[in-house]
């Protein structure tokens, strides 16, 4: 056996879509959190509709997408499992921190982001 | 490893590096514009790009000493709005990002031991592409051709009725192609960096100028779309009158400013993420100590990438936006700061873990430089996310500072530190440590000479873009510091030209070997055709951990020592972890890609002075170039398998999903995609602005129900005929009849759904100057019409090359790229008449 023996296998490279969704689960969600937020937002606002209906839209849009985000950063391995991402990839540990890590920083975005709607009054103009 | 476990023995074959030579040779003479060599590319390109630097800067200088006194009159008002928009402008589009791309184009393969990128003619087409068009564009400033509304041109000011001339819209046809240019850059960067990697370099140890080259080119395919759709709508309203940002008939100013900053926002860290790659590749070499915290850099960059998109309204923070809206991007704003501060501090983390000296080279002074401007900049970035401070300093030279701090220090400083970094690499001379110490003194002092006080300046209220000033307002002595800081850092710059001509001699053989002692891959023996043998990779810093590896590359030990078809090739490996899949065979020199640059430049130049019938003209040459360009790129199976070593054989053909042809159009609908989904954005957003105007109350009634079931069946049926098409495609050899009908048959179905969509709002009496609505209907089939004439040109492509024998259910990459095309071309028009058909009648 030789390090090469891994090399003859093309077909046992893990999905790169599978790769893409674990590394970047949490800044998708955030993304997937401020397009939510803020259109659901203007639309109210613009619609006539009252701050409190969109202040409270904003913190319920926070709650579901915070919540699933951080059960993936509790659960991290089995999400990869569950994505078809085997634990014994060459380089697991260092994709597993890459995930973690946007996970937590776009976890702090959205609770950063969604806290705006328990202090600012949400259809009064900006200026 | 040991020797014996090296993938290829010694001796090697009689001829087999001369064979290797042959291949990659580039072309001589003035043949040399013909050449495609990412090396002969990657240097004309940075070229041109510091010739726009230097373009630009001289700009700034005549600005500057215009503003060093007040009252001051050496140059004209009309003429300062010209130059301060052609300097943005420039410095933007003309400088930073094709430099960064240049970078790509010249690095990337090195780094990766690739023979080359996998599109070369496509890095060529865009470098000849960039230089016509980017000529043309800032030579009008010479003759008051000159746009003059700001780099992000905002309307009403760039209407018609208050920018009339053509100087509007040589800004927004030709900056719209350049960044046509800078997509197919990144295409290339994008496909290359995931599928051209040596084998055993997975992602996870993939240097990190690759890993924010990646991120880099796929911020470009999301954000450069916008802008993209945004200089065709308001060049369409330019010229034709339909009415997007004209607030009296349902369109909204504000829309462009939404299109505009969601690209040039992200922009900022599209020109910084790249910066900060070469950063990370340098400072482990100068510290001679691995990166600290890869993971974490890798962790910020992503992170930089997402969160960039979600900052583009703290450019309009004055503009009315409710509060609320305006918290959720502060905070983006500021969280922005946290992937920025991780690799700041990694990067003073490796310095510091370095068990010798930090060495102080030219290199690590401007890395030093860069560290302490952009902090500073950062700073001032977290002062203008604040809301409150945005209303105070918006407009005035705070921000111009803050800016320049972030630009200059983000991606300037970097660049210089580049250059004397890589230079030995391409160069028989590296430049000279002494004047390098000079050239960073004048740079680092002129620059914070020149724009700190404008910190001052803006806080005392002086604006942005005034062309002079009263004497009595207390600006004057700041004004006079900032000019007399401009000149030093220019000296500083001009320094750096004559060093450059003194020392710089470029080659393709290796420069002056490895001087820094740096652990990648770029540092390797080479020559044109890069590394003699492609490594194999068991770390990140392979030099570093693999004593021997120059040595046996250099030999001929490791893959592919030679070119077994005869022609340039490289090996495509697996996007994750880099197991080899097939051999790549690529292109050599031509004149396809040279005059398909020129008459594409041609054409949207032309089309800027309104010379239609000379335009056309430009346009079928330029599709003719192309197709000459195609019909070459498919060699087809013949030349079997070959043995690449280590007993590994790779096929030299391949199709489907594996194949760079297939991925490299998946790219492209992303970009299509991003165009779509900026126009259902402005659609959706317009309604928001200007119900009144939309259909049935506003506007005439919709088209019957017939009309967008009718097209839909036929999109349908047209992809269904596409399908089976595929099915009939003919063993090698072999003909199947059936086959150009039933393709054919396809390509008219979706002909005849674009016209039948259009026809059925034209009947209705709808026109596109009527409104808003009007306008965003029609404009839903001008997008369709631009995706369905290249999926024809596709088809028309494929059907020729199976009536000449070049298609078939072997050889058939041509017929799946317009297949892919028509599916996404399918999803595109379905998705549409949803929104054109069906949402009117739900929202009213």
């Amino acid at each position: 056996m030789t390090g090469f023996d891994d090399l003859r296998h093309p077909d046992k490279s893990p999905s790169v879509i599978a790769m893409f969704i674990y590394l970047m689960i949490g800044p998708g969600l955030w993304g997937l959190h401020l397009t939510l937020v803020y259109s659901a937002h203007t639309l109210i606002c613009a619609l006539g509709g009252s701050s409190d209906l969109s202040a409270t839209f904003v913190l319920i849009a926070t709650f579901l997408v915070a919540g699933p985000l951080l059960a993936i950063i509790i659960m991290q391995r089995r999400f990869g499992r569950l994505l078809g991402l085997d634990d014994r990839l060459s380089g697991r540990t260092i994709y597993d921190a890459i995930s973690r890590f946007t996970s937590v920083l776009s976890l702090a975005g959205i609770l950063w982001a969604g806290a705006a709607a328990a202090i600012v009054t949400s259809c009064a103009q900006g200026r | 490893m040991r020797e014996e476990e090296l993938p290829n023995t010694l001796p090697r074959p009689e001829g087999e590096l001369e064979g290797l030579r042959r291949a990659w040779a580039p072309p001589k003479g003035f043949r040399l514009i013909t050449a495609v060599n990412n090396q002969v590319i990657g240097i004309l390109y940075i070229g041109a790009a510091f010739l726009f630097f230097i373009l630009a800067g001289i700009l700034a200088l005549i600005m500057r000493t215009q503003l060093a006194m007040p009252e001051s009159e050496l140059v004209s008002q009309d003429f300062y709005n010209q130059i301060f928009t052609v300097h943005g402008t420039t410095m933007m589009f003309l400088f930073s990002v094709p430099v960064v791309e240049a970078l790509g184009v010249m690095l990337l393969p090195q780094m990766l031991a690739a023979r080359d990128l996998p599109f070369p003619r496509l890095s060529a087409f865009a470098l000849w592409a960039y230089v016509v068009g980017g000529l043309v564009f800032f030579s009008t400033v010479f003759y008051d051709l000159a746009p003059k509304g700001g780099w992000f041109m905002y309307p009403p000011l760039t209407l018609t009725e208050y920018s009339p001339g053509h100087n509007a819209d040589f800004w927004l046809l030709g900056i719209g192609f350049i960044e046509i240019s800078a997509i197919a850059g990144a295409i290339e960067i994008i496909v290359g960096t995931l599928r051209t990697r040596p084998p055993g370099m997975t992602l996870a140890r993939m240097p990190i100028f690759a890993w924010a080259m990646l991120i880099f080119a796929a911020m470009i395919m999301i954000a450069f779309p916008a802008v993209i759709l945004a200089t065709m709508l308001l060049e369409i309203e330019r010229a034709f009158g339909w009415p997007f940002f004209t607030a009296d008939k349902g369109g909204d100013p504000l829309l462009w400013q939404h299109l505009f900053w969601f690209f040039g926002h992200p922009e900022v860290y599209i020109i910084f993420l790249p910066a900060a790659g070469l950063v990370s590749m340098m400072v482990p070499a100068m510290a001679q100590h691995k990166l600290v915290g890869y993971r974490l850099i890798v962790v910020a960059l992503i992170a930089t990438g997402f969160f960039s998109f979600g900052l583009w309204v703290h450019h309009m923070f004055t503009t009315g936006i409710p509060s609320l809206s305006l918290g959720f991007f502060s905070a983006a704003s500021m969280a922005v700061a946290v992937p920025s501060g991780i690799q700041v501090f990694s990067w003073i983390a490796t310095i510091a873990s370095s068990k010798q000296r930090f060495r102080i080279t030219t290199p690590s002074l401007f890395i030093l430089g860069f560290l302490f401007i952009f902090t500073v900049g950062g700073v001032t970035g977290v002062m203008v996310a604040l809301v409150p401070v945005d209303f105070q300093v918006h407009d005035t030279y705070f921000v111009v500072a803050h800016f320049h701090y972030v630009l200059i220090g983000g991606m300037v400083f970097p660049l210089f530190a580049t250059f004397y970094y890589w230079i030995p690499m391409a160069s028989r001379n590296m430049l000279s440590e002494r004047l390098g110490r000079w050239v960073f003194w004048l740079m680092f002092i002129g620059f914070n000479v020149s724009f700190f006080p404008m910190h001052i300046t803006g806080l005392i209220g002086m604006p942005r873009r005034v062309w002079t000033y009263p004497s009595d307002l207390g600006w004057n002595t700041l004004n006079m510091v900032s000019t007399v800081g401009a000149y030093i850092l220019a000296a500083g710059v001009l320094l750096f030209i004559i060093d450059l001509f003194l020392r710089y001699r470029p080659t393709m053989s290796g420069g002056v070997g490895n001087p820094w002692n740096a652990g990648t891959l770029e540092w390797l023996p080479g020559d044109a055709y890069s590394s003699r043998s492609i490594p194999y990779v068991t770390s990140r810093e392979p030099l570093w951990d693999q004593p021997n590896l120059s040595r046996d590359v250099e030999e001929g030990r490791y893959f592919l020592p030679g070119a077994p078809t005869g022609g340039r090739e490289t090996i495509v490996t697996s996007p994750v972890d880099a197991r080899p899949q097939y051999i790549i065979r690529m292109p050599g020199a031509g004149w396809s890609q040279l005059v398909a640059a020129i008459f594409m430049a041609g054409f949207f130049l032309l089309l800027s002075v309104k010379l239609v019938v000379p335009a056309l003209i430009s346009a079928f040459i330029f599709i003719i170039a192309c197709i000459v360009w195609g019909w070459k790129l498919d060699h087809g199976p013949d030349k079997g398998p070959v043995d690449i070593g280590a007993g590994i054989i790779l096929p030299t053909y391949m199709s489907g999903h594996r194949s760079h042809a297939w991925w490299a159009m998946m790219v492209l609908i992303v970009v299509a995609s991003s165009l779509y989904l900026a126009y259902l954005f402005s659609y959706l957003y317009l309604w928001v602005v200007s119900p009144e105007v939309w259909a049935p109350q506003g506007s005439p009634d919709l088209p019957g129900i017939f009309w967008p079931i009718g097209t839909g069946l036929l999109v349908i049926a047209g992809a269904a005929a596409i399908t089976v098409g595929g099915r009939l495609l003919p063993a090698p050899g072999r003909r199947r009849a059936a086959f150009v009908p039933v393709f054919g048959l396809g390509a008219t179905c979706f002909l005849a759904a674009l016209v039948a969509e259009f026809w059925g709002h034209w009947a209705s009496g709808l026109r596109p100057t009527m409104n808003a609505y009007g306008a965003m209907v029609y404009m839903a089939s001008f997008l369709n019409l631009q995706v369905i004439a290249a999926c024809t040109m596709l088809a028309g492509f494929s059907i020729a090359r199976y009536l000449t024998g070049k298609l078939d259910n072997v050889r058939r990459v041509n017929f799946e790229n317009a297949a892919q095309f028509y599916y996404y071309a399918a999803a595109q028009m379905l998705l549409g008449l949803v929104l054109l058909h069906g949402f009117p009648r739900v929202a009213s």
